[in-house]
């Protein structure tokens, strides 16, 4: 087996909520391979946001350990960048678009032609080519996503994690950005991490569903999408193998909401 | 009519209103402490470019220099302020004591301390006009997006960037109303502070005519130092739109959507 990416063991995470103790986390362990595209779903509540910053290094875990390239995260990595569901507080609204997507860049000290470059790039890959002297707020909210996401694109990160990236825009944007993370994610043969409550997207974009528990969280499945590596939002989404994926993702996590029902041994990969 | 004159039309066409009403109500004015309007004005020139050089560019140069002062510090304190909370524990409430003191009563403390001279002033001035900007920049600093900030961290942003692209950006609302704020207050002080012991400003001229019974000269310079402030707002109204371009699109943009 090759070595994995990213390596979570053993997380937990409990947090002091004026003298209550909340246990987000409850154990937690599953590994990402490079180029990977794995998608992680569970019931509300669940804690998907705290599982996320602490893989991000924004959270530090109570116990266990994350590691990145072999190097445990106690902080943000340099190889990794994250997109926020909030798109619109994410970019900064005094930065003109294009500046919003060097900024990480100029952080590096890259050469000023080199920045625009990649900066340009960048903004071709999401369809904005047109948009980089305006600010994010005369932008639609699909369209600030598509920043936010060229912004980790010209960072040239080895993992990108998403969390719910498309919750907040409408159906028609939703599947334009799904495609469009889809095709970066082939192109730049990065490692995809991303979080969604919407069980048909999960299915659809990834490689491998991790289906989580209510809290406190542990992993119940660890689903293999064996869907063809060519995905169309129609014809993918009409075909029988997705509707059985589907309603097995459905079914796990109709599961994991009953009380009790996430016991030792409930689940596990099948 | 264009839009840009049509706006000058309304900023300008009630003081137009109630200088016409002075004008005439003051007209047939035999009070020797209310003179008539154009009396004040056939003075005004004369005074003002004789005393140009002794009393009003010092005046600004004061006010200038002392708001500059209060800017500098306020903010250079409010940001440590702003992202410590356990720092801010400790210096509030002596903060509030200290800003509950009228800044006109520490005058005669700072002239035995300073003498009479431009330091005492700049620091009266300093003294009252930096409360505004240091709790507007605490305020802006504590209120930074977290998402905003969580981004910084993923993307490596420290040091002097982060500082200039998150907290003093993400803060300059707050802090330009402080600053606005803090302009009056500053023009207030300097004219006190040259209306103690002083031998030269335009706190010292008006209190000079004045016991000098130059009763219309006084007036004059009180309608000196209206025009002064208004000027003054006129360039922040300038630095404040090109400053906040960006917070004034969004909030648009907010209402619009609402």
């Amino acid at each position: 087996m090759t070595r994995p990416l990213l390596d979570v063991r053993h997380l937990r995470k409990v947090y002091d909520d004026h003298g209550r103790i909340v246990e987000a986390i409850g154990d937690l362990s599953f590994s990402c391979a490079a180029g990977e595209l794995v998608a992680i779903v569970g019931p509300s509540g669940a804690g998907k946001t705290t599982l996320l910053k602490c893989v991000a290094g924004l959270l530090d875990p109570s116990a266990g350990e994350v590691a990145l390239d072999d190097v445990r995260v106690d902080g943000p990595p340099p190889a990794m960048a994250v997109v926020f569901q909030e798109y619109g507080r994410s970019l900064f609204p005094w930065l003109t678009v294009h500046d919003n997507v060097a900024l990480p860049l100029r952080q590096r000290k890259a050469a000023r032609d080199h920045v625009r470059g990649r900066v340009n790039a960048a903004l071709a890959e999401v369809g904005l080519a047109d948009a980089a002297g305006a600010y994010p707020w005369q932008l639609s909210g699909g369209m600030q996503q598509r920043v936010a996401i060229a912004r980790a694109i010209a960072y040239e990160p080895k993992l990108l994690l998403m969390d719910e990236p498309f919750a907040a825009v409408d159906a028609q944007t939703r599947a334009d950005l799904e495609d469009l993370t889809r095709s970066l994610w082939r192109r730049h043969a990065v490692t995809l991490l991303f979080v969604t409550h919407d069980i048909d997207e999960a299915v659809y974009m990834a490689q491998r569903v991790l289906i989580l528990s209510s809290s406190p969280t542990r992993v119940i499945e660890n689903l293999a999408i064996d869907l063809p590596a060519e995905r169309d939002q129609l014809a993918t989404r009409s075909s029988p193998r997705f509707a059985e994926l589907r309603a097995r993702v459905y079914a796990q996590i109709q599961r994991a909401r009953q009380p009790g029902a996430a016991g030792p041994g409930a689940g596990g990969p099948s | 009519m264009t839009a840009v004159a049509r706006r000058l039309v309304r900023v300008l066409a009630l003081p137009a209103a109630l200088f016409a009403l002075w004008w005439i109500a003051s007209a047939g004015s035999t009070s020797f402490y209310l003179p008539p309007l154009p009396r004040i004005l056939a003075v005004f020139g004369p005074t003002w470019s004789a005393r140009l050089t002794s009393d009003v560019l010092p005046s600004t140069a004061r006010l200038l220099l002392g708001y500059a002062g209060a800017v500098v510090l306020g903010v250079g304190l409010g940001v440590p302020l702003g992202a410590r909370p356990r720092l801010r524990a400790v210096v509030e409430p002596t903060l509030e004591l200290v800003r509950a003191i009228p800044p006109p009563a520490l005058v005669p403390v700072f002239m035995l301390l300073f003498g009479i001279g431009t330091p005492m002033k700049l620091l009266v001035i300093v003294s009252g006009a930096i409360w505004p900007v240091l709790l507007n920049t605490i305020d802006g600093v504590r209120a930074v997006d977290e998402v905003l900030a969580d981004t910084c961290r993923c993307y490596g942003i420290t040091g002097a960037r982060r500082l200039r692209v998150l907290v003093l950006r993400g803060a300059s609302p707050q802090i330009v109303t402080g600053m606005r704020q803090a302009l009056s207050i500053a023009i207030i002080l300097m004219v006190i502070s040259e209306m103690f012991a002083s031998s030269s400003g335009l706190g010292y001229a008006i209190v000079d005519f004045q016991r000098g019974f130059s009763i219309p000269e006084m007036w004059s310079g009180i309608l000196l130092l209206g025009v002064l402030g208004f000027a003054l707002s006129l360039v922040f109204r300038v630095f404040e739109a090109r400053a906040l371009g960006w917070y004034h699109g969004l909030r648009r943009t907010r209402r619009g959507d609402a």
